[in-house]
């Protein structure tokens, strides 16, 4: 490949929406790749250094994890030790860094991904619909699971109600279309609020009141 | 009840073994498969399974969309930041397919492939050698005739089905498992609609309201004349 051809190309996809740690160590894997092919532990900490909450031990941890997964190998195995362990990306599957597990294991697609994704195929919606629609044998929804979603969805007003919940009638939700914000799914965080990836936003809190009135 | 099974409708597992089979073909064969049906038939839940199973994009196109309207919507569904021109962008798409080897869904097809835009489903496909499920009205394969360089990378095409007796009788038990619709009144509604699932569940509904407001347990062709049946035909005048 000539040099003109190569400085063409120099150009990587990027990610939108929040950059989770895993994502960035991840893009600047590929950056090295795409550079000289030479991943090192030093690369990967220059190209992060505007990230100084990013640990060794945690880019490490996740280097470890990506090698047993049979995306990176070791390219200096046999080195002795103390000698700069050089990488290479064996396994690139593109912009998203793979979720794998620390013994490089794939942990199935999170049950809150497949719900979002079918909301916005399926158009209009009950609970029980939508919890059908989004199960798989490997990852199957409750429709509990569904109904919380729904329900956090529209209070932060991605959701439009179809027909209102009424005793022996199920509500009927849709997708407002201009609250598609990508495709990483907004996810329930414990303080029961609703945070959305895609802008980097929390989009619902709830308001909790104060036993007695505000202090 | 706490884990779901899936309701076995009939489109949603032919679509499931066509991907399925074009996911895992040997590289020497194509890869797009062609779903085509009348609308309300359960495609879009066909989709939305197929897309579970296998982490899929999807979009859905728009009669308006241009080139790059088409190419800026698969990056936005990929979640990836667009680049400057229309080849670069298709370059990003291709890329990611490939490497990720995920599939892409492409849903009322119908809207692009009698446009420009089609041309770049090609260029797509071409670069990405991935895997593409084109779904579409009923004339798609007519369309794609024209388009030579698609229609031979077709693996399957898959007509959509009309709704079966078991379809309906899946989809009222689970839609509604407060009462009982007979079978009478399930073929009944099925032929009167033409198979049509989303006329069926248009019908459940209604006989669902009823049979609450009425106190119904059971609802059979005794209790719900044929003349109740909805069939999307507005009321003749009468006199």
């Amino acid at each position: 490949m000539s040099s003109k051809n190569v400085a063409k190309r120099k150009t990587l996809s990027a990610l939108a929406g929040d950059v989770t740690p895993r994502q960035l160590i991840w893009d600047a894997i590929r950056h090295q790749h795409l550079d000289d092919g030479i991943i090192t532990m030093q690369g990967i900490r220059i190209a992060l250094k505007r990230h100084p909450e990013l640990s060794e031990s945690r880019i490490s941890d996740y280097l470890r994890a990506l090698m047993a997964g049979g995306f990176l190998v070791r390219r200096n195995p046999d080195a002795p030790p103390a000698t700069t362990a050089i990488y290479f990306l064996q396994r690139d599957v593109g912009v998203e860094a793979p979720r794998v597990r620390r013994d490089g294991t794939l942990p199935p697609p999170p049950g809150r991904e497949q719900l979002w994704r079918t909301l916005k195929i399926i158009g209009a919606f009950t609970g029980q619909e939508l919890a059908d629609a989004a199960s798989t044998p490997q990852v199957p929804v409750a429709k509990a699971t569904a109904d919380e979603y729904i329900k956090m969805l529209s209070r932060a007003g991605y959701l439009q109600t179809v027909v209102e919940p009424s005793p022996g009638v199920p509500g009927r939700y849709r997708l407002v279309p201009s609250h598609w914000t990508g495709p990483m799914a907004p996810m329930i965080r414990r303080t029961k609020e609703l945070y959305d990836p895609n802008t980097g936003a929390v989009v619902y809190r709830r308001v909790t009141k104060t036993e007695g009135g505000e202090p | 009840m706490s884990v779901n099974t899936i309701v076995p409708l009939t489109n949603v597992g032919l679509l499931a073994a066509a991907v399925e089979s074009a996911a895992n073909r040997p590289p020497e064969l194509p890869g797009l498969v062609v779903m085509y049906g009348p609308s309300g038939y359960g495609k879009s839940l066909a989709a939305a399974y197929a897309a579970n199973m296998h982490r899929a994009y999807y979009v859905e196109c728009r009669e308006s969309w241009t080139k790059k309207a088409f190419v800026i919507a698969i990056l936005r569904e990929m979640g990836i930041i667009p680049m400057k021109t229309l080849s670069e962008m298709v370059d990003q798409i291709a890329e990611q397919l490939s490497r990720s080897g995920r599939p892409l869904i492409i849903d009322d097809v119908q809207y692009v492939i009698d446009k420009a835009a089609a041309n770049v489903l090609t260029d797509i496909y071409n670069a990405s050698q991935g895997t593409l499920i084109l779904i579409g009205e009923e004339r798609v394969p007519a369309s794609m005739a024209r388009l030579e360089r698609l229609h031979n990378r077709v693996l399957e095409w898959v007509p959509a089905q009309a709704a079966s007796l078991d379809d309906v009788c899946a989809l009222a038990a689970k839609s509604y498992p407060d009462i009982t619709i007979e079978d009478d009144l399930l073929d009944a509604i099925n032929h009167r609609v033409k198979g049509c699932l989303r006329r069926v569940a248009v019908n459940l509904y209604q006989i669902h309201s009823e049979a609450t407001a009425q106190g119904w347990k059971t609802v059979g062709l005794s209790e719900w004349s044929e003349q109740d049946i909805h069939t999307g035909q507005p009321p003749a005048r009468r006199g």
